[in-house]
């Protein structure tokens, strides 16, 4: 019964296939698209503001970190650019930190010593330790702020900017933590200053630039931090413009969406319109059988609303099998030829609009079809065969 | 138990391009056995179908147990709580086997089905039930037509040339059984080119220039 049904109903088949296939794989493929495009610019932390003039104005700046100081859960530092001399005489960037701060200090590529005379006499006893690639040396007092993530290891992260303006968050394992004064005071803040201390390595020079990021602040307390940096006059970026353009940009993509499931709607209802004005003159004779031996308008209705939702159905899940193995085919193709991480992926809405939309195809087509079933007298439908 | 059926036609008229039924007047009830002949095109079909509430008229009362019946209106009730028809053309539904097609007035009625077994042996249909309808010679079409309209027991058989494809002894024997049904207080109206048969009936009418005229 299903297999002559399904031959009756072969054309509005290809069409209903097709249709829903056409709508699920634009919303699969350009939700994953964004996805894969965002996704490791909403890895970082959201809780990150940057200021950019905060050396303009130390007395400004003082006050903001005097504020700062008073929050339990927030940390910041202070990035200033200075030149030095490694160990091996690779100049490379150094950097000092005021407040509560972290320095940053590159260290050779290979080297396992720690050349800053302020670092040497602060690990206590020990003048050398060895730090690997993405691993930092910190000061107790960084180490003690540190959160600890879900395992309980402490992570350092970072965030660098590139010459394109593009941040990048990195994350560094702690490989020690030394205590003891620091002997810079750069700012001449009342502050002492910590240093960070990180493997040159760690750092690819094409991917991060630290040139122009002057005052970073991590936050639990976003809005009330950007408050207090606005009432001192300090300008600042509330961290992610970038994550807030994402959104917005996805927010478009679903205006998009909308727009092309209207028209898509509107062409694939005239499709399956005529595709369904086919399928009932196929079946015109069997329904005036059907009507001339009794059967009420509404079991008619009834059974092509049935069969037209059975065919429908079959087709939406079938479309979004085949949709669905494509794009594995896709990412495949994106992982192994490009070597690019690929993630297939399908938002809320998009799920939603989708499931409304073939909802709704379905039940106004079959509604209609079974409704136009069973307008025309029912002789004329047992002339039709003759 | 035969259920009540009296149906009653006046002045009804019905044209496609031409005036096809002009005036006919016809009532039938309980043991009614009315023959109709006519020349072929002269809407003996068309009346038939007008009879069996699957087409409108143009004009005309058609009263069917006391309902009017009006254009346009569905009366599958009417049709499956009374009306057996067997159609010229047979109309039965390719896709389906014989038993199928002629179970299928179950699927639309609560009503409990006649003595199906009694009725397939009675027309010597039993080899044929659980094959294609389209592979039947047009005999076998049409007593499988047949069973399906006494399936459900109606009150009134119309039987458009029930015979017209028949050999003699299948003939004789579908005259029987319309004849047995008709003696059980069913109302039969058929219609046949053959003289002799028509001759058998109760009643016998002629269909001509849209009217019916009492024959013999
Ligand atoms: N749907 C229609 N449209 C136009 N003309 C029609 C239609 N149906 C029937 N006719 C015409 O009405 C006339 C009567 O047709 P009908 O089928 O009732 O004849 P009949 O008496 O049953 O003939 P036969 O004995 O050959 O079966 C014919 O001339 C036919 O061509
Ligand atoms: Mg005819």
């Amino acid at each position: 019964m299903i297999k002559k049904t399904f031959s009756n109903y072969l054309l509005l088949s290809v069409t209903a296939f097709l249709s829903f296939a056409i709508m699920f794989g634009y919303l699969i493929y350009t939700d994953s698209e964004s996805y894969n495009k965002y996704k490791d610019l909403f890895a970082d932390n959201p809780n990150v503001i940057f200021s950019y003039n905060g050396a303009e104005s130390k007395n400004e700046l003082r006050a903001v970190t005097k504020q700062l100081d008073k929050l339990s859960d927030t940390h910041y530092y202070y990035m200033r650019q200075c030149v030095a001399q490694t160990s091996f005489g690779k100049e490379c960037e150094v950097n000092f930190l005021p407040g509560y701060v972290w320095g940053l200090y590159l260290t050779s590529n290979d080297s396992e010593v720690v050349t800053s005379r302020a670092a040497r006499a602060m690990i206590k006893g020990k003048y050398e330790v060895s730090i690997g690639v993405n691993e930092a040396l910190v000061s107790q007092r960084v180490y003690n702020s540190l959160k600890p993530d879900k395992n309980g290891k402490k992570q350092l992260k970072l965030i660098f900017t590139n010459d394109e303006g593009k941040r990048i968050l990195k994350k560094y394992d702690v490989a020690a933590a030394y205590s003891g004064p620091n002997e810079y005071d750069d700012l001449e803040t009342n502050s002492s200053i910590d240093s960070v201390y990180l493997n040159i390595g760690s750092v690819d020079e094409d991917e991060c630039s630290i040139l122009n990021l002057d005052l970073v602040i991590y936050t639990e307390q976003k809005d009330f931090v950007i408050q207090q940096l606005k009432k001192s006059n300090v300008t600042c970026e509330e961290v992610y413009t970038e994550q807030n353009q994402a959104v917005r940009d996805i927010k478009n993509g679903i205006m998009n969406k909308y727009l092309i499931a209207a028209v898509l709607f509107i062409l694939l209802g005239i499709n399956l319109y005529s595709s369904f004005t086919n399928a009932l003159k196929d079946r015109k004779f069997e329904i005036g059988v059907k009507r001339a031996i009794g059967a009420k308008k509404s079991s008619i209705m009834l059974q092509f609303v049935i069969e037209g939702f059975t065919v429908m159905l079959a087709n939406t899940l079938l479309s979004v099998w085949t949709v669905l193995s494509l794009m594995n085919v896709y990412k495949f193709v994106k992982e192994i030829v490009f070597n690019e991480k690929y993630i297939v992926t399908i938002n809320t809405e998009s799920l939603i609009l989708f499931v409304v939309f073939t909802f709704f195809l379905i039940l106004i087509f079959s509604l209609l079809f079974a409704y136009k079933s069973t307008k025309v007298e029912i002789v004329k439908y047992l002339k039709e065969e003759l | 138990m035969v259920k009540d059926i009296n149906i009653e036609l006046s002045g009804i008229k019905k044209s496609y391009d031409k005036p096809v039924l002009k005036d006919i007047c016809l009532s039938v009830t309980n043991y009614s056995y009315v023959t109709i002949v006519g020349k072929s095109g002269s809407g003996k079909s068309t009346l038939m179908n007008i009879l069996g509430l699957i087409e409108g008229f143009d004009g005309g009362v058609y009263r069917f147990n006391n309902t009017v019946i009006k254009k346009g209106k569905d009366y599958s009730k009417l049709r499956y709580e009374n009306i057996g028809f067997i159609f010229q053309s047979y109309n039965l539904i390719p896709t389906l086997t014989c038993r199928e097609n002629i179970m299928l007035p179950l699927v639309y009625s609560s009503k409990q089905s006649g003595s199906f077994d009694e009725i397939i042996e009675s027309l010597d249909i039993a080899d044929l039930l659980d094959k294609k309808v389209t592979v039947l010679s047009g005999g076998e079409k049409q007593r499988v037509a047949i069973a399906r309209a006494l399936l459900l027991n109606p009150s009134l058989i119309i039987a458009d040339e029930p015979t017209g494809n028949l050999d003699p002894t299948n003939t004789r024997t579908v005259l029987n059984l319309l004849e047995k049904e008709n003696k059980k207080g069913r109302a039969v109206i058929m219609i046949t080119h053959d003289d002799t048969i028509a001759r058998e009936a109760g009643k016998v009418y002629r269909l001509e220039n849209g009217v019916l005229h009492e024959n013999y």
